[in-house]
């Protein structure tokens, strides 16, 4: 146990900030947050929500890992490869996990069009972790548009035969964050919750309704100008983009409170339209993404 | 008419209205019902936005502007010249007048309202054409992968079946023929 | 003897991915690289809005997303003869560049480091070899490094969305530069974030990747491969400010000088891989071949693009040494190292890129759909070489090949008997201790392999008696 800071210990910025976060994480030792294990799969995707993840910040990913949870499997951090990262993985099945899946499962050829590791020597399916995994879960999360209903994965034709999550584990409660890719704090902030109050709210599709309650047209700054038929005719225009195809309007996130990357923009902030990609049937129901022919062709414009 | 005077009437009518909902967020014990107040709130905030940029608007082209009263205009026709220089104005949902609804369109004329280049959008439903030009989930006179200028009855029995509220809701054009 | 080894999954890459090499008195004698992962994107992408290819193509990959809509959009604006602006250029190069310190700084600190670096207890950081070599207080400051980069590859995705609306998967790239005009807050906002960065990539990442390269010495002398090299160029050809990096290049260790790179020389090959055509050889924009899972001698789904019939090496190091500013050598060791010198460089060109940025310039048009085109992006980004080449007909896209770096640097052999990029230089390697093997994930990361851009399949019935190591 280190004492409180006495003389002659360093007075520099940089060991104040030391004892300051060793404080803080004795404190969590003490109990604030019992750490939970967290299996995080990647199956038929891009890996875009882990990456967005580490762009996390209220919480930070660094805190998510340090004081929220165990990471016990990620493809794209761990150190241990191989077999041996395939054994980890089964490891968890014997102790209380939750379980979250970013990307689809994809079911072609009972689903060795995604083989995301071996066991004894024979191709561990996204299919085969999905279900054994998604059977022994206390709590299950599908991250992204993928994982939450096909998303791009299943987009026409689908020549993977991508599903969602849900469609192979038809039994459990899954909680549905979608998003191409999910802001990072709809998931940080649902695991949290979890975590500390258990699972939150959800509408009658499964989205946490502590982010997903609202229409982006219903907070939209540039609702004015739809509500009076000011439309913008290309991208970076400042009115409202809904004649080039904006689907605020049927997509339910908070993003234009809070934004991306630290708040720092949002899609319709950078003068083009909302693609819904948090909206189920993204992308192919919200496609075209980008229309230009729908206003007049004024000319000399 | 929407001179000065006549927005300034409505700007201190959403002044009152967000006192009022501040006031009775503040004397709220139950916080589970406040999300209706706080959107009221917002949507006034928007509208008062609104009418500062109109009055902001007004000062800078010196009453040019807004000096006409924006005409509830029904839909061009196909291939009407644009009113040149005014910026397409539509009105509110809820003021918009009802339109005739006495055109009679063959499926083959249907398909020429389909929301492009300022053309409006019409969908069929049950032998009625409905008008989803401004219809908020009709962005780019496109609605879950389907295009305006088409009958729908099938597709509308399918998705939204025991949703006919819907229909009411959007103005009627006409009939197919 | 020889032993087979097999490891499934590769991890800390972007996708999935198996290798499998056979060891003969501890040396690599045979590699073959699957990648473990099919979408399907260029079938998707027929017969929808052409404009539409720029998000959509975004979702190939979620660690280079910004490359896509790069390398899409210059294809777009070669079918539907736009030039952008010089001002919409800088933009989206600005953007571009984001994205390069993003990838480099994560590849780095998150994929890289934990093979060489022994990050702390965490389970996540369970190795399965025990060759940490760095003394004690090397290692402690480059694992609170790796925590530490966390936030700055962070912030290189926040200037990304200053920009671009939001990271992964921007909206601001688009036909005739970005869709938002730069405003002087947006300026120094990135200003001061690319500082930081910059600072960070001098005085952490560029000595730590020496320090590693100081205690694994003889990662110099592994992973080699061809020394065929390849770009399309980067940060090129501006009109006024000419090339910052690299024209568009290529060598072999027998030319003398770097040559003109010929996008003519491009072929993609599909002899060993699960595909039928009425060739087997093809130009990119020429077909799209037809998968045949039960074709014989294949055994990957990977293509294999060529350049003047031979296998190029793409990347980071590739772009040094025909820039002419990286004289080492060619190994896993300087592939690591080219990483974080390119970063610096990277940081570079987005100060004077940002410097020339006029505020306020809408650089958007109401674009009309072409009846009928054809267009090819070719720009090198993150992992190297990509190329986007398409079709426009009846409106619609028609037509859609993308050959991005990962698949030059990991694809199977051809028939001319050459072995992939990957392949090739995982060959000769020693492997000390077979049972757990520390060095092929070694070389096979240099590479910075990207499996969510290669849409393979993995080949169903390719049981071989492996001997388990792991």
């Amino acid at each position: 146990m280190k004492k409180a800071v006495l003389p002659p210990d360093s007075l520099t910025n940089e060991a104040i900030a030391a004892r300051l976060t060793n404080a803080a994480d004795e404190n969590l030792k003490k109990g604030l947050i019992n750490k939970r294990n967290l299996v995080y799969l990647e199956l038929n995707g891009c890996s875009g929500n882990i990456i967005s993840l580490l762009n996390g910040q209220n919480p930070s990913f660094e805190y998510t890992l340090n004081s929220l949870v165990d990471l016990r499997y990620s493809n794209s951090l761990m150190a241990a490869e191989g077999e041996q990262a395939s054994e980890k993985l089964m490891a968890v099945l014997d102790e209380d996990f939750i379980l979250a899946v970013e990307g689809a499962v994809a079911l072609k050829n009972n689903g060795l069009y995604n083989v995301i590791g071996s066991l004894d020597g024979q191709p561990l399916t996204g299919l085969q972790a999905a279900t054994t995994l998604g059977e022994r879960a206390s709590h299950i999360l599908a991250v992204g548009a993928c994982a939450t209903h096909g998303g791009v994965s299943a987009a026409k034709p689908n020549p993977s035969e991508s599903v969602s999550l849900q469609q192979v584990l038809t039994d459990r409660e899954i909680i549905k964050l979608p998003g191409c890719p999910v802001n990072p704090d709809w998931f940080l902030g649902t695991l949290a919750h979890l975590l500390l109050y258990g699972e939150p709210e959800t509408d009658n599709l499964g989205r946490p309704l502590m982010f997903y309650s609202t229409l982006i047209h219903d907070r939209c700054p540039r609702r004015p100008f739809f509500d009076r038929g000011i439309f913008a005719e290309k991208l970076g225009d400042k009115t409202c983009l809904f004649k080039l195809g904006c689907r605020g309007p049927v997509t339910r996130t908070d993003c234009p409170t809070r934004q991306w990357n630290g708040h720092v923009n949002w899609p319709i902030g950078d003068d083009t339209p909302c693609i819904g990609c948090s909206q189920f049937g993204f992308p192919d129901a919200m496609a075209p993404f980008i229309s230009f022919d729908t206003t007049r062709v004024v000319k000399d414009e | 008419m929407q001179n000065i005077a006549l927005i300034r009437l409505q700007m201190n009518h959403l002044v009152t209205q967000a006192r009022q909902d501040i006031h009775s967020l503040s004397v709220m014990d139950d916080s589970s019902d406040n999300s209706q107040t706080l959107q009221r709130l917002w949507d006034t905030v928007s509208s008062m936005h609104f009418l500062s940029e109109m009055l902001a608007n007004q000062a800078m082209m010196a009453g040019y502007y807004f000096s006409t009263v924006p005409a509830p205009a029904l839909p061009a026709q196909p291939g009407t010249a644009a009113q040149p220089g005014v910026p397409p104005v539509t009105p509110l949902p809820n003021q918009t007048l009802p339109p005739p609804g006495d055109l009679t369109l063959t499926l083959q004329e249907l398909e020429n309202y389909d929301g492009k280049n300022g053309r409006p959008a019409y969908v069929a439903v049950g032998g009625v054409v409905y008008d989803v030009t401004n219809n908020r989930a009709w962005a780019a006179a496109t609605h879950f992968g389907l295009v305006a200028g088409k009958d729908y009855t099938a597709e509308f029995a399918s998705c939204h079946a025991g949703q006919e509220a819907i229909l009411a809701t959007l103005p009627i054009v006409g009939r197919l023929a | 003897m020889s032993k087979r080894i097999v490891i499934n999954p590769l991890t800390r890459i972007s996708g999935f991915m198996e290798i499998e090499v056979t060891v003969e008195r501890n040396e690599i004698v045979d590699a073959k690289t699957t990648g473990n992962l099919f979408r399907g994107f260029e079938q998707m992408l027929v017969g929808r809005s052409p404009f539409d290819a720029v998000y959509f193509t975004q979702r190939i990959c979620g660690i280079c997303s910004a490359a896509h809509s790069m390398a899409s959009s210059l294809a777009l604006e070669d079918a539907m003869a736009i030039e952008p602006l010089e001002q919409g250029r800088y933009l989206r190069d600005i953007i571009h560049c984001c994205e390069f310190l993003q990838n480099h700084i994560r590849h780095f600190y998150q994929y890289t480091a934990p093979d060489y670096v022994f990050i702390g207890e965490n389970v996540l950081f369970q190795a399965d070899h025990n060759d940490f070599r760095l003394p004690k207080n090397v290692n402690d400051r480059l694992s609170r490094h790796y925590f530490e980069s966390l936030p700055i590859s962070r912030s290189a995705h926040q200037m990304l969305a200053v920009l671009g609306g939001k990271a992964p998967h921007n909206h601001g790239v688009f036909i005739g530069g970005i869709t938002t005009q730069a405003t002087s807050e947006k300026i120094v906002q990135l200003d001061e974030i690319l500082q930081t960065i910059t600072a960070f990539i001098e005085e952490k990442m560029i000595p730590d990747v020496y320090d590693i390269a100081r205690y694994y010495p003889e990662y110099f002398r592994m992973g080699g491969g061809y020394g065929n090299l390849l770009t399309y160029g980067s940060f090129n050809n501006y009109k006024e400010l000419g090339t910052l990096y690299v024209d568009p290049l290529v060598s072999t260790p027998e030319s003398e000088q770097p040559e003109p790179f010929d996008e003519n020389k491009i072929t993609e090959k599909i002899d060993y891989s699960w595909f039928k055509s009425k060739q087997n050889t093809y130009l990119p924009d020429e077909i799209t071949p037809e998968p045949d899972r039960d074709k014989q001698k294949a055994y990957s789904w990977v293509k294999s693009p060529r350049y003047n019939g031979m296998p190029m090496e793409v990347g980071p190091l590739a772009r040094l040494i025909l820039s002419g500013s990286y004289v080492n050598g060619i190994s896993a060791m300087d592939r690591t190292i080219a990483r974080a010198l390119e970063a610096k460089k990277i940081a570079d060109i987005m100060k004077t890129l940002l410097k020339e940025v006029v505020p306020g310039v809408d650089m958007q048009k109401k674009y009309e759909r072409p009846e009928r085109a054809s267009g090819r992006g070719l720009v090198d980004t993150t992992r190297g070489a990509l190329g986007h080449w398409l079709r426009i007909k009846d409106r619609k896209l028609s037509f859609y090949q993308i050959i991005t770096p990962s698949t030059w640097d990991f694809s199977p052999r051809d028939d001319k008997g050459f072995r992939g990029v990957a392949e090739q230089a995982l060959i000769g390697a020693p492997v000390d201790d077979p049972d757990n093997p520390a060095e092929i994930g070694r070389i096979l990361r240099s590479f910075d392999p990207c499996m969510s851009c290669a849409t393979h399949v993995f080949s169903k019935g390719k049981q071989v008696k492996t001997i388990k190591v792991f």
